[in-house]
């Protein structure tokens, strides 16, 4: 008997510190994702335009192009995709824009890997939900 | 769900439009019942509390720390209900008590001076000068509690996200505005704002447990992390006996994690601040 192999949800990490993208990979690590990270938000804009991500992990405050950028770069080319905005600078303000955007969750730095992974868990499962 | 607080001036219709908005988005409603609650939790009189948010502040009357302590009270009720419950809350004050939360959609309801005289008059059959005398000195209650309180002008409007005149809206209209505009990917909970609502609620439970020791504590609560700021005139001793007091009567909470307690010297604090 062939089983048929599930196939694996495809997540994006931005963020511009190299160390948030290794933690989050790792705390991840569990959820079964394929994760690309990237530090550069141009070059991570670019990728969105070429491959298909079910999850995007954004940081807000990086330069060139910050994450509501990407927000709503990636809702714009991956309507389904679920956006998860992690910022150091949260603010009410930040907040209701980034919900206002499609932002699937908001989190504030510093986070704690059960927060995340709680976070992504239910993307997971809406992404789940809307595909059965 | 996001949470609704609702203010308004006296006689514009924010009762109703606050309980239409409950009914209409199956909602608690809390208004007065807020007090009840409080009243029961916290072993005082309801008369007490109501004494607090409606009685003019007067040099012979409530003592300000009494009042910043009954109004604590209140505070620490509802940021308690709000954590678990989809409420509209109408009262005073709800805008300085809840603030800086994303999915709490803070409404203002008010109406035009002569219209509110009109509906009083018509609701309590007196006379015109008689209403007019009663609103204008409601409005003065109002305004000073929440200077005194708070330090805030109550009828500032960046504290409101929406504001609504009843002079130039009937109520279903009122209710509908705002339900649209709840109803707004904005205004949703998330991470941050659900963190946000717990810090909000412990930092309102510690000043009720603290505005005895110092009715202007200032108190911090992060992440499960709480920062408290005592003033007091006193020598070391009396200060190391303040600390402790403060880290005795919150270091058993569930909800704590960290503690940090700076008591500053007064008179040393003076200095400091003139050699500035």
């Amino acid at each position: 008997m062939v089983q048929e192999e599930k196939e694996k949800l495809e997540a994006l990490v931005v963020d511009d510190e190299p160390i948030v993208g290794k933690n989050l990979k790792i705390i991840l690590k569990k959820l079964d994702l394929n994760i690309e990270s990237y530090e550069d938000p141009a070059q991570a804009l670019e990728r969105i335009d070429n491959k298909h991500f079910d999850i995007v992990i954004t940081d807000v405050v990086m330069g060139e192009v910050d994450g509501i950028q990407v927000l709503e770069h990636t809702t714009e080319k991956h309507p389904a995709a679920k956006v998860i905005i992690i910022t150091a600078f949260a603010q009410m303000s930040l907040a209701r824009k980034a919900m206002e955007r499609g932002a699937f969750d908001f989190l504030a730095k510093p986070f704690d890997a059960e927060q995340v992974r709680t976070v992504v868990g239910k993307a997971i499962d809406a992404l789940q939900a809307e595909s059965a | 769900m996001p949470t609704v607080l609702i203010s308004s001036l006296s006689y514009s219709s924010g009762t109703a439009i606050a309980r239409n908005l409950a009914s209409k988005i199956d909602y608690e409603f809390v208004g007065d019942e807020l007090l009840r609650e409080a009243s029961v939790k916290y072993g005082i009189e309801k008369r007490k509390l109501e004494a607090a948010f409606r009685s003019m502040p007067l040099l012979f009357g409530m003592s300000t720390a009494r009042r910043k302590r009954r109004i604590a009270f209140a505070q620490a009720t509802l940021t308690e209900k709000l954590l678990d419950d989809n409420i509209v809350y109408h009262g005073p004050f709800g805008q300085f008590m809840v603030k800086g939360i994303s999915h709490v959609l803070s409404v203002r309801i008010h109406a035009r001076l002569d219209d509110r005289i009109a509906e009083r008059t018509r609701r309590e059959n007196i006379d015109r000068r008689e209403a007019e005398r009663a609103i204008s000195k409601e409005d003065q209650q109002r305004r000073m509690i929440a200077k005194t309180v708070f330090g805030k002008d109550d009828d500032e409007t960046d504290y409101f996200d929406l504001a609504i005149n009843t002079s130039q809206m009937d109520v279903d209209t009122a209710v509908e505005v705002i339900f649209e505009t709840v109803n707004r990917r904005r205004y949703l909970p998330m991470t941050y704002s659900m963190q946000r609502m717990r810090d909000v609620a412990l930092t309102s439970k510690a000043l009720a447990e603290l505005t005895d020791i110092d009715p202007d504590v200032e108190v911090e609560a992060e992440n499960g992390n709480i920062q408290v700021r005592t003033r007091m005139q006193g020598g070391a001793r009396k200060r190391t006996r303040r600390e402790e007091e403060i880290k005795k009567r919150l270091s058993g909470w569930d909800e704590v994690e960290n503690l940090e307690v700076t008591v500053i010297h007064v008179v040393l604090d003076r200095i400091k601040a003139s050699l500035r």
